[in-house]
């Protein structure tokens, strides 16, 4: 059980970097690309999501805060940024209910076996 | 052995990771694989074709944020030799423009250090051609023309075109009696249309999101010709592969619903490339030709369409639009007859053309009628591959609607026609003075196109063919028609009439059309 943790967290440690690396070339790919900033951030945030994912918890909580940003520009009459960070949030709902769904899948797989 | 177990699926499941990432990098290239992937030596090709075209087209440019423009071997002057210099000047900001007026000097000079003052002239910074003329009496030999703007700005600069000198073979005493020219200047700096929302407060955009869709606005205007509009767009990424259209199409209303006619009145097409390097007239800010006569109060859309556009929406092109309480327009997005609405207006400006009229005839634009000081006069006037040529025309055949009969091609820089039925063209061709001789010339688009037939008329009636032997072929290898006549009975007007050749068979496209159409004429002014 010890060993498997050590081997675990020294497989972290070494990624740690390699995945900051990856984000950070993702950005760079963006920037190349003459993306705007929101497809950037939107890009970076599928790649964080596939090599470090955030918990369902974490999802909610950043979904609510950009709604709840979105409610503030919007009052502010920052129209097209409200349009944008509403966006975002579009998109990090979807990500929690992907993620619900592929536990549900994995739970229902496992009770399957 | 279960540890091991463990590890191996650990190190594939992070491997799958990267795997995904790096397909993910990989699959945005290929999705955005529609790039226009230019390389170094190509861009430079490109540039090197631009800056060609410029002198073709004799646009001199100074350098961006130099005051002055050396033009040497430009005219040949001898001592007390009089003439008349015609140039347009047009100052470009690569930023904002600011509304200030600036200052031109002109100068005569030569290789030995002599200059002398021609006069000084004001441009404004708004990206329009200022037309004016000179004249003067060289008081020395010179070749070399200098242009001095009263003060550098550090991202503008200024352009100096249409530059043609005539020597007169006049003395300094006569040079003052002669008659004042008259030049074809036609105005196109007057906005027949303009949204409520300025530059600043245009923050919102809309993206194109879809294959074939037009994003754009509804305008009444307020003048029969429309000549430019100005919108504030922006490419993202490479702007995509194809070419943008500017369109303009009549509206219909159904139970409130606008339809767009299917038919042009109008278009220009552009892309990034073209867009940045002659349509930017400022930060974001495009002045885009759009050559149509409209009935005044009449609506109509503008807008862009991206049809011609293989779609992407990481290369994709950013209209901008703001809140418009003043006048409640909106901005409307068209897939097919699925339209959507949003409240506000575009930034956009529609300018109209005003004509210089003399007694009850327009003046063409750039068409000049010069004294000699002999007796006679010149007229001059030719087409400039611009917008312009088609706002000159005086008729086309009336179809009963607006559709795109007889349009400025952008693409070939001439007059392009359906070849249906009676399809034809007509220009009205003013001399203020009596005709002597008069010489019509005009070239064939290319050989896809139906033969064009010119025909030309001194009273609008009785029509004359410019005969077949009269046909040669022009520099880029294209029929050229041309024609030389003596004229009687003192004619001041010329119609010159263009249609389809129904003598030649029929062509690959069904169109006909002209280019680099020009007239010159001996006027007797006594």
């Amino acid at each position: 059980m010890s060993d498997s943790v050590k081997i675990k967290s020294k497989l972290i440690i070494d990624q740690k970097y390699f995945d900051y690396f990856l984000i950070v070339i993702s950005v760079i790919l963006g920037l190349y690309l003459n993306w705007e900033i929101l497809d950037i951030t939107l890009f970076s945030f599928i790649i964080w999501q596939i090599i470090r994912p955030l918990s369902r918890k974490n999802l909610n909580v950043n979904a609510f805060f950009l709604l709840f940003l979105a409610l503030i520009l919007l009052f502010l009459k920052k129209g097209q940024w409200a349009e944008d960070v509403s966006f975002l949030a579009f998109c990090s709902l979807i990500t929690v209910v992907i993620m619900a769904a592929i536990q549900t899948f994995s739970k229902g797989e496992l009770s399957d076996k | 052995m279960k540890l091991q177990f463990w590890t191996k699926t650990k190190k594939l499941k992070y491997l799958g990771k990267y795997f995904l990432v790096l397909l993910l990098f990989a699959l945005m290239f290929v999705y955005t694989g529609n790039m226009n992937f230019v390389s170094f030596e190509q861009q430079q090709l490109i540039d090197i074709t631009f800056a060609q075209e410029k002198i073709t087209s004799k646009i001199f440019e100074s350098q961006t944020g130099q005051n002055n423009l050396e033009l040497n071997n430009i005219l040949l002057a001898k001592k007390d030799q009089c003439g008349r210099l015609f140039f347009g000047l047009r100052r470009v900001s690569v930023k904002e423009s600011d509304s200030q007026i600036y200052s031109t000097k002109v100068l005569l000079q030569n290789d030995f250090n002599q200059t002398q003052e021609l006069g000084t002239f004001k441009v404004r910074e708004d990206g329009f051609v200022e037309n004016y003329q000179i004249n003067f009496c060289a008081n020395f030999d010179s070749r070399d023309l200098l242009f001095v703007a009263d003060q550098e700005k550090i991202d503008s600069n200024f352009q100096v075109s249409a530059l043609e000198f005539y020597p007169l073979s006049v003395s300094r005493r006569d040079f003052t009696n002669l008659k004042a020219t008259v030049e074809g200047n036609t105005d196109f700096n007057n906005i027949i249309f303009e949204s409520g929302v300025n530059l600043e407060s245009a923050t919102s955009s809309l993206r194109f999101t879809r294959k074939v869709q037009s994003v754009g606005q509804i305008i009444i205007p307020d003048s029969d010709r429309i000549s430019y509009v100005d919108l504030k767009l922006n490419f993202i990424g490479s702007g995509g592969v194809g070419n943008y259209f500017l369109d303009l199409k009549e509206v219909n209303e159904n139970d409130g619903k606008f339809l767009l006619s299917p038919e042009h009145v109008a278009y220009f097409n552009f892309n990034k490339d073209s867009a940045n390097k002659r349509l930017k007239i400022s930060d974001d800010v495009y002045r885009i030709p759009l050559a149509a006569n409209v009935q005044k109060g009449k609506k109509y859309f503008v807008g862009i369409n991206n049809e011609s556009v293989n779609f992407n929406p990481l290369n994709t092109l950013k209209i901008f639009y703001g809140a418009d309480n003043k006048s409640g327009d909106i901005v409307s997005s068209f897939i097919g007859e699925k339209s959507t609405q949003k409240a506000g207006s575009l930034f956009i400006k529609v300018y109209g053309a005003n004509y210089l009229f003399s007694d009850t005839s327009e003046i063409l634009t750039g068409a000049k009628i010069l004294d000699n000081g002999d007796g006679t006069g010149q007229y001059f006037y030719s087409q400039k591959g611009r917008f312009s040529d088609y706002l000159d025309l005086e008729k086309r055949s009336s179809t009963g609607d607006h559709s795109l009969d007889v349009y400025f091609d952008n693409v070939q820089s001439g007059i392009s026609a359906k070849d249906t039925g009676d399809n034809f063209f007509t220009y009205k061709i003013n001399t203020l003075y009596p005709i002597k001789q008069i010489h019509l010339s005009a070239t064939q688009i290319n050989r896809f196109y139906a033969g064009s037939l010119m025909q030309f008329s001194f009273d609008g009636k009785i029509w004359q063919d410019v005969k077949a032997d009269a046909v040669n072929l022009s520099d880029d290898g294209n029929k050229r028609l041309a024609k030389s006549v003596d004229v009687s009975g003192n004619p001041k007007t010329v119609y010159v009439k263009f249609s389809s050749d129904k003598r030649i068979s029929s062509s690959q496209l069904q169109l006909f059309g002209i280019k680099n159409f020009e007239v010159s004429a001996i006027l007797n002014l006594k």
